[in-house]
């Protein structure tokens, strides 16, 4: 049931510092507010009811798309998701991403919902995690004690749970630049309705190398386990090998298996299966005569 | 058609838009009054059980709140039943018990009301429900229709022994079925499933209530009907009619859920007790667990036989509905689903049946389609499969079998006006439609990647016919009033109650008066919305409100104009049957040099010094006897993605003979909604409840999904507009048609697609891929 907002404190920090202070100062009793499109609801279900917000919508500093060839991406926190999937360095390097972004909620929560808040969140079924999974992202954290950089697959300890402690920001998001050869997509299921919920998400990276077989592969699942995750069996079943057809339905069956839906399994499983195929099967032809990467 | 009309048959904009789109217009959660509370209900977290007691000590210890009602405290006041709808003609005009108290110390289903507060504000109302201490004992439930009728169940009502809350038969049998089913050369047959729907109004439930310094009863009512809804609170609080005043505001979406009580009672005896004004909005969680929503069917179970050449010869039904703990309006859905589609067809041997069982569930009741989306569902399916057994294309089936002039129409009247061939063919023609083998030839174009030697995706079309009624003559009470009284300057005030719901409504009896009048459609000023200056009205449903109040509208309209006309004729020396009037100035024929405006024949009346001072004003009661149903024809394209089981609907026509359309626009914004509506009741909308424990899973749009926008087929609607002789103008109902053809048309496109029937709502991916894989192994 959504009922009416509980009092709370209000801050707007006006530097990163001052909202990890704040934060040091608070901790539990508070929550960070970037977007508000996830906490807000949480709020009015009574989920949540902190005793003081730290707005972050006011620093700037957190808000950069830039791309560095050997660096790759770096991502704000606070961007949106409608920044991302418009921004044309996402899309020129790492379309999937700005795939996965366009897919999150409906416009109105594109235009407020932002990367750091959704990542932070850690729900089981959101968009961005299993393509940045398989891009094999990393967060950067600052704290009191400094900063400390975080694998993403290792930021999930579970479903709405994360690594991040009560005075932790996260103020970087980075992306290491696809290898050349390398090619990526996004493929997604929605619940019922065209702009529901995602019911089965893959983001799936794909490298030729020598020979035409498979140098790498990568395959981020979402909604299909308690927290984004990495097919690595399926994986290994096609690193190394070339990417025939009977084999790619072999991998995409073992990321079915890889999976551990709670709801609706059965069919969530076998969306795994179609997604990570189709995917692959369209991937493959892609990262022919690649110069670069293309995510 | 609408060539002959000056004003029917136009695009004029709503009178009631500009104050929508700018905020003026006041909805029910919108009044605010001096010293108005907030009220909140505390509802049941179990399927069935006891309140021993309520301890309110804390609740009402709390600064701010104002009063509680606990089950002791309503015990002086009448137990009602929330559908109001004690007078349905047929079936021995049965009456459904009063069982249901203003909050209830015997919950009968997850969410029934057991207790209320008023507070000052919100936030107070709120905390107070949380301190109330309820203790319970728990009862055993039943849930599932056929568990109820089983011997031992768990009884529901004591009105309803065994749980059958009404056995009802189809109430114009005729003919021999058993025997014509055996002689039938073709017999086809199937069990249906359809499930609960949620209306998703855009506005919750609201009511605001206050008792005047004369004592009397102010209600803001959403209600449909609103003067049954005032002789219904002042029979729960045992007050004269008179002293009870309903008051009707814009209402946002209704879709037969506002044809029975809401928030009204619990609002007004927050009112009658606390002494002050009190504000009770429903949140969407109170929609989903104490409203009514549509009645579900376990099972719906149609055999229907054919000759050789395709001739209809039976058709027997037999449902067995779910009607939750309350009757309320669910039993209906059985009868009017059976009348409206057993009178679709020509068919000489009709007989059928319904079980409308009570369970510890929310209760059901009437929405859009009333039971004709069911029973279309299986028949129109059936219609299909037989159309195939047969070699006959679909369409030529069921012009084969349509009704005529002359035959007798599904409620049992003379059928006056029928133009569902026109329908079938303007529709089949701006579809494409072919025969079937054509089609599934040319349809094999779409896929992704190849799956068991054909597309991934395959393309399917189907198609379905229906009628359904303006009106419930001769099963409902109907009756309708109107007032329109000329102003000075020549325009009129017209005095109507029906309910705004979003049906352009008020536009639409506008332009029939206007029309009569031979006025300007903007120059009619609707009176409504009080109980206290509006006459009778039995008010908006059953798609009747353009047929019955425009009825009323235009017997009104064409006595003011006999006052105008006799005093024009005196005035300009002519015989009234010379005179005619157009753009509000009255003529006389072949003499266009003598004419006079409406203002200044109006003025003079009234400003009159000659001893002749009138004001020229019709008022008229009106009773359709009659029913002129509306007929339509419904295609449906699909894809189905044979390895995800989902379905698209990227292509949809729909044919409507809906008599004279008095306003093309309102037309296709009715029919495109009901597609709309339609679409998720066919595909989306899942009403959940636990089995285990009776709780509702669905509760909101997270979980209960209703298609938007970007799920919406490219819909063209082509409007068959010839007038039928009774309705006003010619016009027939439309509101509830929309919806009712989706569920089978795209049931029928799926089989064209995939080769499978789907015999359940919604249709979701996980029974497709169900129903392909049986097909596998078949």
């Amino acid at each position: 049931m959504y009922r009416l907002l509980t009092p709370f404190d209000y801050f707007e920090p006006q530097s990163v510092r001052e909202a990890v202070e704040l934060l040091a100062r608070f901790g539990h009793r508070a929550r960070v507010i970037a977007g508000g499109t996830d906490l807000v609801i949480s709020m009015k279900k009574r989920q949540l009811t902190p005793e003081c917000l730290i707005a972050l919508a006011g620093l700037e500093e957190l808000r950069f798309i830039e791309f560095d060839p050997v660096a790759g991406l770096r991502l704000g926190p606070l961007c949106t998701h409608a920044e991302i999937a418009r921004s044309p360095l996402v899309r020129e390097h790492f379309g999937m991403l700005a795939t996965a972004c366009n897919e999150v909620g409906t416009p109105q929560v594109r235009n407020m919902g932002t990367i750091g808040g959704n990542l932070c969140k850690a729900g089981p079924s959101q968009d961005t995690p299993p393509p940045l999974v398989a891009l094999e992202a990393k967060l950067r954290l600052l704290g009191p004690q400094g900063e400390r950089v975080v694998p993403l697959d290792q930021f999930c300890t579970g479903p709405f749970c994360t690594v991040l402690s009560s005075d932790e920001l996260v103020v970087e998001i980075l992306i290491p630049p696809l290898p050349p050869g390398g090619a990526g997509c996004y493929k997604w299921f929605t619940k019922v309705t065209v702009t529901d919920e995602t019911l089965a998400g893959a983001g799936v990276v794909v490298v030729r190398g020598p020979g035409d077989v498979c140098a790498d592969v990568r395959i981020g699942l979402g909604s299909v386990a308690p927290m984004a995750i990495r097919a690595r069996k399926a994986e290994a079943l096609l690193r190394g090998n070339r990417p025939a057809p009977g084999l790619v339905w072999e991998a995409a069956e073992r990321a079915a298996q890889e999976a551990e839906p709670r709801s609706r399994a059965a069919y969530r499983r076998h969306l795994v299966k179609v997604l990570v195929n189709e995917a692959i099967t369209e991937l493959w032809p892609l990262t022919a005569d690649l110069p670069g990467g293309l995510g | 058609m609408s060539g002959e009309f000056a004003v029917v048959g136009t695009r004029i904009a709503q009178p009631d838009g500009p104050a929508k789109a700018t905020g003026e217009a006041v909805f029910a959660g919108d009044v605010r009054l001096p010293g108005m509370l907030i009220g909140k209900v505390l509802r049941s977290p179990y399927a069935n059980a006891l309140v021993r007691s309520i301890d309110i000590s804390g609740a009402a210890a709390l600064p701010g709140v104002v009063c509680v009602l606990t089950p002791d405290d309503v015990t002086d006041w009448n137990t009602f039943d929330r559908g109001m709808k004690d007078m349905p003609l047929i079936a021995g005009g049965y009456r459904i018990p009063p069982e249901e108290a203003v909050v209830n110390r015997h919950p009968r289903h997850f969410g029934d009301a057991v207790a209320a507060v008023a507070a000052v504000s919100e936030h107070v109302a709120e905390q107070a429900l949380a301190l109330l201490a309820v203790e319970y004992e728990q009862l055993p439930f039943v849930l599932d229709p056929e568990e109820a009728i089983k011997p031992g169940a768990p009884q529901v009502s004591p009105e309803a022994p065994g749980n059958i809350g009404k056995h009802l038969t189809y109430p114009f049998p005729s003919g021999d079925v058993e025997q014509a089913l055996a002689e039938a050369d073709v017999v086809v047959e199937g069990s249906f499933r359809t499930p609960k729907q949620e209306h998703c109004t855009q506005e919750t439930a609201a009511s605001v209530a206050y008792v005047d310094s004369a004592g009397r009863l102010n209600v803001y009512s959403q209600c449909q009907l609103a003067h049954l809804a005032r002789r219904e609170l002042a029979h729960i609080f045992k007050m004269p009619v008179h002293k009870v005043k309903v008051l009707t505001p814009f209402i946002g979406g209704s879709f037969g859920q506002r044809g029975s009580l809401c928030a009204e009672p619990l609002a007004a005896a927050l009112a009658l007790t606390s002494r002050r004004p009190v504000r009770l909005v429903f949140s969407r969680e109170d929609h989903f667990t104490s409203l009514e929503s549509r009645t579900g069917f376990k099972r719906v179970t149609v055999k229907m036989g054919f000759k050789r050449d395709g001739t209809l010869t039976a058709i027997k039904t037999d449902m067995l509905g779910f009607l939750g703990a309350y009757m309320a309006c669910g039993p209906m859905a059985s009868v009017i689903g059976m009348s409206l589609v057993m009178g679709l067809y020509r068919c000489d041997n009709r007989a059928g049946e319904a079980d409308m069982v009570m369970t510890n569930t929310p209760p059901s009741g009437a929405m859009r389609g009333f039971g004709n989306e069911v029973m279309s569902f299986a028949v129109e399916q059936l219609m299909d499969e037989a159309a195939e057994r047969l070699g006959m294309d679909p369409v030529e089936l069921r012009l084969m079998n349509a009704k005529h002039q002359g035959d007798v129409a599904p409620f049992g009247l003379n059928l006056e006006s029928t133009y569902l061939e026109d329908c079938l063919r303007l529709g089949g023609r701006a579809f494409g439609w072919r025969p079937k083998a054509e089609i599934t030839s040319a349809a094999v174009e779409k896929g992704v990647a190849e799956t068991k030697g054909g597309p991934r995706v395959r393309r399917g079309v189907g198609m379905c016919a229906m009628n359904h009624c303006s009106g419930a003559a001769p099963l409902y009470l109907e009756h309708s009033n109107a007032i329109v009284k000329f102003n000075e300057d020549g325009s009129v005030n017209l005095t109507v109650h029906p309910a705004p719901v979003g049906s352009h409504i008020w536009g639409a009896l506008s332009q029939i008066c206007a029309e009569e009048l031979g006025i300007r459609a903007e120059d009619v000023n609707i009176v409504t919305g009080d109980t206290d200056v509006t006459l009778f009205e039995y008010g908006s449903d059953a798609s009747r409100s353009t047929y019955a109040i425009g009825g009323a509208t235009k017997r009104a309209a064409q006595q003011a104009k006999e006052q105008l006309l006799a005093f024009a004729a005196e005035k300009l020396d002519a015989q009234v049957e010379d005179l005619e009037i157009r753009d509000g100035v009255v003529y006389v024929a072949q003499a266009p040099d003598r004419s006079c405006p409406v203002g200044d024949l109006c003025y003079d009346a009234i400003y009159s010094f000659g001893g002749h001072a009138t004001n020229f004003a019709g008022k008229q009661s009106f009773e359709p006897e009659w029913n002129s149903p509306i007929y339509g024809a419904y295609f449906a394209e699909v894809e189905v993605d044979t390895l995800t089981g989902r379905v698209k609907v990227p292509r949809f026509v729909t044919a409507m003979d809906c008599g004279t359309a008095i306003n093309p626009m309102s037309v296709e914004g009715q029919i495109e909604g009901g597609l709309q509506q339609g679409l998720g009741y066919a595909l989306t909308e899942n009403y959940a409840i636990d089995p285990q424990t009776g709780v509702v899973q669905t509760t909101n749009y997270d979980s209960y999904k209703v298609p938007g926008s970007m799920d919406m087929p490219e819909s063209t609607v082509l409007i068959v507009d010839e007038p039928d002789p009774k309705g006003p103008f010619g016009a027939k109902g439309v509101g509830e048609p929309g919806m009712v053809g989706i569920a089978p048309a795209i049931a029928n496109a799926i089989y064209d697609a995939v080769g499978v029937r789907m015999r359940e709502v919604p249709i979701t991916p996980e029974a497709i891929l169900a129903a392909l894989a049986d097909q596998d192994r078949e």
